[in-house]
């Protein structure tokens, strides 16, 4: 049982990035319409920014973190203005001019991130909590994988007191349920995306700094969290915070399952193997909501 | 029907108010006038416009726009939603379009949305306010909107576009989907309001209980103004034959004669 | 190749486009090493070619073809390693097709259930994913790469100059197939779904099995692109199949213009091109081609062949056609070709009328249409009027299938339109809709929106089109012909050439109506078509009308507008809140106070009002 509980727990762990991510994208998504491909990649830019100041330039952990989520809520904030606002005014994202646009920007960051940090894929980041951790009966429960799911759950509370307590958040609430009669209470749905993509940009920098003393900080992983978050989605259902979160957390302890009792090689086949078992069996997701549409 | 000149005349004002959607002309030539403490009906059939011409009137762009606006004498023709509801003009549209995966409470302080900042401490208070109009919905404060009845929301909708204190209410078919009873109820309030000073635009598909709660009315059909008068007794004998097509009639404004031009 | 609209002009310019890629390596090198540069770059136009097809054509958006090179290419590669008889070329590329359409035919079935950005996640992930299974099954040569030069029988003939002549040879071969898909009535299917699908199934067309060709299709190109690859290379590994490769070639598709015979192949080697060559900055190339995805998606979304033919359209506005359909139509004669083809046919005396029995359908918890009894004779207008909410568009919706009765029946003579299962059988029956917004394909001509109508008339076998079969010919003949009958019918010949997004919104119900028509139905339903049409189009409208009626089709409008109605209607039935409150002719509907009531008074005449005070019942009362 000790390898049942590791693999879960450190499936919790990967999945509370996944569902981070797919957060990013549902937060987005309920605002604007528009998927934003270049999610995960801002994750990677997270990581690479944790990177950079915690070792690169030695900053203390809090002044590196402020960084970070300063710096990936700019990028993301540049994304809406410039790449993704032009589809805004088109009638509610209707054209998939949009899906091809963030696409094209994702792989801008990672080029950029290539160029300054090169390809080599760097390991070692330091991190407050040391590699061990302590033993719930065999199981071994390492400080740095509770803290991305204690972060997790953090997030998680957070946004819900966001969304249920501040006038912003009730307003977005407001604009993913019908625009028009939003705009008409006067929210401005162009201050929505605007804040959206700000929120999904501090998301992915909190989810790469908490993560990057434990992965491989290279600009390839954009593409794989970008992928994953959107299966995270596919299984838990598209549109609502609920559904990332079951999603993320399905696909990462499936995985690490599959890792321990089956074969690593072959990880990336079980995410293929749970979104066409959905596919199948319930298209909307596990959790289907209001907000979401496939075609 | 002729123009206010005098700029400090107060109501509101649209006048050849142009709008679509896209491409599309839904809505050539929209004129109507309001003063504060009345309420004028805006009648015709199904895609004459009336609720495209409301939308774009509060700053809803459609495509093509044209025409002006003006509220107490300040021109707001080419403002956001956010800045007309500011200036005081609220649109409540049709099909109780209020959040219905939000509470009573939290529909109704979205309505305040654009106080929230420089009348923060009202808001409760004219909450209360509308409980004391609706008190139907103090008995579900905390109750997700989508399950409440027909009426009930559109008493939701309304107390929402309240919460912003407008001068100015513009209703796109309030009694729609609400049963009769709630209907008379509703009006009831409007005319309570109206009795306080508030200024009503309102659209009923209902030609004979939109006279009897007007002071004036407005005809318009395929997207222009077509007849007005006073809400008399009389007037639905006019009005019937343009919404019935008994005699047929181009686009060109009647002034108050029954037969339309050709 | 659309700057010229005769056939030898069309065939210079093909010319000199093959001698600019043959000409090529003197450009950009002819040593072995650039020449196999260039193969490379050649493979993936192949691949773009194809992704254009079911991008392009159907609308899908297959973010994968990278999984299907790479399956048909590692197939070729581990077949030319264990067999001799496998290491030609054409065996190779004939092995990976085989293996890329059936692994194309896997994809579609599990995944053709969601469309959108959906689809092309997934598609995405499966790109992602078989690089990374090639990667670890040692069938493939696990992470190193698969290598031809190792088999000791493996000879590279054609080599060199040659090998490359042979693949700018199959790119030719290639488009001249997009184009024979394009240009055939598969591909016109292929044109509606990408429209829409209410508009697809409207006329007929089936979008599952439809986008299903599409991808198989699609699929060819690419494995003989996989198959090249390989024999050119003489090897494949997992980083040579990457995600990345699909990216590069979406962005081809993109900056050339999707949709386009030219476009995809300049696009893709424009951007094959600048990869290899920025090769040595290993890091720029993302910046690249991550920069021009943005740029292209911003600013020139329809790509560099759709600036050019925005630009002259200008000049000549039937640039916007494809040549294809000028051809044909300059072939059939256009307009004067209308006469010699038999007009619809009138009312044989025994066609049975429309018959609505005691339709019945809840939503939630309102009866939106409640015991409804409804004839509708062939050669006959018959409207059906109601205020807001009475069910009138239900209705029309239930006949045509899109939603499913709950009690009663719908059927013409002995055929049960009600049990059909959606909306294709019933239009494939002879049943024709328009739309409440007119559903039009905007980046069609408005004859090509009617000749995708026209089809409907064609009979000849599906596959044959692909062939342009002297059949498919012929079929596509009367059917052109056809289309320009419909057009003159509703006024709009002048129009043919004129972009369907464009013309305004009077014209474009009428469009719909000459779609509808050519479909040759039994009966036309009209979805209040009188909206937002001026006094003189409304005119035109209600001759259309006429005609139809006169011609023995059995009209149906559903509207608001009561004197447009009067004017052209047989028989008028009234609905209120899902029931019939009236039925006659328009004189005696219009005098019935019941009816005058129910528009003027909104007098709730089924359901009386309670008049307590209880509390409202939850959702009793919306529309």
């Amino acid at each position: 049982m000790t390898l049942f509980w590791t693999a879960v727990v450190a499936g919790l762990a990967i999945g509370s990035i996944y569902g981070l991510v797919g957060i990013g994208y549902t937060v987005v998504f309920n605002a604007t319409r528009v998927f934003n491909l270049a999610q995960g990649d801002l994750v990677m830019v997270g990581v690479m920014g944790s990177y950079l100041t915690l070792v690169v330039w030695k900053l203390p952990e809090l002044a590196a973190l402020v960084i970070v989520l300063a710096g990936v809520a700019a990028i993301a904030a540049a994304e809406e203005r410039f790449v993704v606002r032009p589809f805004l005014k088109k009638s509610g994202a209707a054209s998939f001019g949009w899906f091809i646009a963030t696409l094209g920007f994702s792989a801008v960051l990672e080029a950029v991130v290539a160029i300054l940090f090169g390809h080599r894929p760097i390991v070692a980041i330091p991190s407050p909590f040391s590699l061990q951790g302590f033993h719930v009966g065999s199981v071994q429960l390492g400080y740095r994988q509770l803290l991305v799911i204690g972060t997790f759950i953090v997030v998680i509370v957070v946004l819900d007191l966001f969304y249920a307590k501040s006038w912003l958040g009730q307003a977005m609430r407001g604009t993913a349920e019908d625009r028009e009669a939003a705009s008409l209470r006067g929210i401005n749905p162009v201050s929505m995306s605007r804040t959206a993509f700000i929120m999904a940009g501090l998301l992915a920098a909190i989810a790469g700094f908490v993560i990057a003393p434990i992965t491989f900080s290279d600009p390839n992983i954009g593409l794989s969290f970008t992928l994953k978050g959107f299966l995270a989605l596919a299984i838990g259902g598209f549109g609502s915070i609920r559904g990332a979160v079951v999603g993320g957390i399905t696909l990462g302890v499936c995985e690490q399952l599959f890792d321990a009792y089956v074969s690593s090689n072959y990880e990336i086949l079980v995410g293929l193997i749970l979104v066409l078992l959905v596919l199948t069996i319930r298209p909307e997701g596990l959790f289907r909501s209001t907000v979401a549409r496939t075609v | 029907m002729s123009d206010a000149t005098a700029a400090e005349a107060k109501g509101l004002r649209i006048t050849g108010l142009r709008a679509g959607y896209g491409r599309v002309k839904v809505v050539t030539d929209f004129t109507v006038a309001v003063s504060p403490g009345e309420v004028v009906a805006l009648v015709g059939r199904n895609g004459a416009g009336k609720s495209t011409a409301l939308a774009a009137a509060v700053g809803l762009r459609y495509g093509q726009a044209g025409g002006q606006v003006t509220i107490d004498g300040t021109d707001v023709s080419k403002q956001s939603p956010n800045a007309i509801l500011v200036a005081g003009v609220s649109l409540v549209p049709e099909g109780r379009r209020i959040f219905r995966d939000m509470t009573v409470i939290e529909n109704l302080r979205l309505g305040a949305f654009t106080r929230r900042r420089t009348a923060r401490r009202e808001i409760p208070g004219d909450i209360e306010q509308v409980y004391q109009l609706f008190p139907v919905l103090a008995r579900y404060s905390g109750k997700t909107t989508g399950a409440l009845s027909g009426g009930q929301q559109q008493m939701v909708a309304m107390g929402q576009a309240l919460m912003s204190r407008p001068t100015y209410l513009l209703l796109d078919e309030p009694a729609s989907g609400v049963a009769p009873v709630l209907v008379d109820e509703i009006y009831d309030t409007i005319d309570r309001l109206v009795h306080d000073g508030l200024g009503v635009v309102l659209v009923d598909q209902s030609v004979e209980r939109a006279l009897e709660r007007s002071s004036r009315y407005y005809v318009m059909d395929n997207g222009s103004m077509v007849l007005d008068g006073d809400s008399t007794a009389s007037a639905v004998d006019r009005i019937n034959p343009i919404l019935l097509g008994t005699e047929t009639f181009g686009s060109a404004r009647v002034p108050s004669t029954p037969h339309g031009s050709d | 190749m659309l700057l010229c609209k005769t056939r030898t002009g069309r065939l210079i310019t093909t010319v000199i486009w093959i001698g600019i890629g043959l000409a090529l390596p003197l450009v950009y090198g002819t040593a072995v090493q650039k020449l196999g540069e260039l193969d490379y770059v050649l493979s993936l136009v192949m691949v773009g070619v194809g992704l254009n097809i079911v991008l392009g054509f159907a609308g899908q958006i297959f973010l994968g073809p990278s999984a299907l090179f790479a399956a048909g290419g590692y197939a070729s590669a581990v077949a030319a390693t264990h067999y001799t008889s496998m290491q030609s070329i054409y065996a190779m590329c004939a092995i990976s097709v085989v293996v890329s359409v059936v692994l194309a035919a896997v994809i579609a079935a599990l995944t053709l259930r969601v469309g959108g950005f959906y689809l092309g996640m997934v598609t995405l992930f499966i790109a992602l994913v078989i690089p990374v299974v090639a990667g670890q099954w040692s069938l493939t040569g696990g992470q190193s790469r698969l290598s031809l030069l190792t088999i000791l029988t493996f000879t590279q003939k054609p080599s060199g100059y040659a090998l490359y002549v042979v693949g700018v040879g199959i790119v030719v071969v290639l488009a001249g197939f997009a184009w024979a898909v394009r240009s055939s009535r598969l591909g016109r299917r292929f044109g509606s779904i990408m429209a829409g699908e209410d508009l697809a199934t409207s006329i007929g067309v089936a979008p599952y099995w439809t986008k299903l060709a599409s991808f198989l299709l699609a699929a060819i190109p690419i494995g003989i692109a996989g198959g090249y690859y390989v024999y050119s290379q003489q090897f494949i590994s997992p980083d040579s199949v990457t995600v990345q490769t699909s990216i590069y070639i979406l962005a081809g598709l993109v900056v050339g213009g999707a949709g386009t015979i030219l476009g995809p192949i300049i696009g893709v080697a424009l951007i094959g091109l600048a990869i290899e060559l920025l090769n040595r900055f290993n890091q720029y190339e993302g910046l690249v081609y991550g920069a021009v995805l943005v740029l292209v998606a911003i600013l020139m979304p329809t790509g560099i062949m759709g600036v050019l033919r925005d630009a002259l359209a200008r000049f000549r506005p039937s640039a916007m056609a494809p040549p294809s359909l000028e051809d044909l139509a300059a072939r059939t004669g256009g307009a004067d070709a209308a006469e010699s083809v038999v007009p619809l046919a009138p009312a044989e005396t025994e066609t049975p009328p429309l018959v609505v029995t005691g339709a019945r359908r809840r939503f939630g918890g309102v009866m939106a249409v409640d015991g409804v009894d409804l004839v509708v004779e062939r050669g006959k207008v018959h409207a059906l009027v109601g205020p807001n909410g009475s069910g009138k568009t239900t209705l029309l919706n239930l006949i045509t299938g899109y939603y499913s009765l709950d009690g009663g029946s719908i059927a013409v003579g002995d055929k049960r339109l009600d049990t059909l299962k959606g909306t294709v059988p019933v239009a494939r029956l002879g049943i024709a809709r328009t739309f409440q917004t007119p559903k039009l394909n905007e980046f069609e001509t408005a004859l090509g929106n009617v000749f995708a109508g026209a089809d409907r008339t064609s009979l000849g076998p599906l596959l044959g089109t692909l062939f342009h079969t002297p059949r498919a010919r012929r079929d596509d003949r009367k059917a052109m012909a056809a289309s320009f009958v419909a057009l003159s019918d509703v006024g709009l010949v002048t129009n043919a050439f004129d972009m369907a997004g464009l013309i305004p919104h009077g014209t474009q119900r009428l469009l719909e109506i000459a779609r509808a028509m050519a479909v040759r139905p039994m009966f036309v339903l009209l979805d209040e078509p009188a909206a937002g049409l001026s006094p003189g189009e409304a005119e035109v409208f209600k001759d259309a009308v006429r005609m139809m009626a006169g011609a023995g089709l059995g009209v149906l409008i559903v509207e608001h507008n009561l004197p447009i109605v009067f004017d052209v209607a047989d028989e008028v039935t009234v609905l209120d809140e899902g029931q019939v409150i009236a039925r006659g002719t328009p004189a005696e509907v219009s005098r019935d106070p019941v009816v005058v009531r129910v528009y003027i008074g909104r007098q709730r005449l089924n359901r009386p009002s309670t008049g307590t005070s209880a509390p409202a019942t939850v959702a009793g009362e919306s529309p």
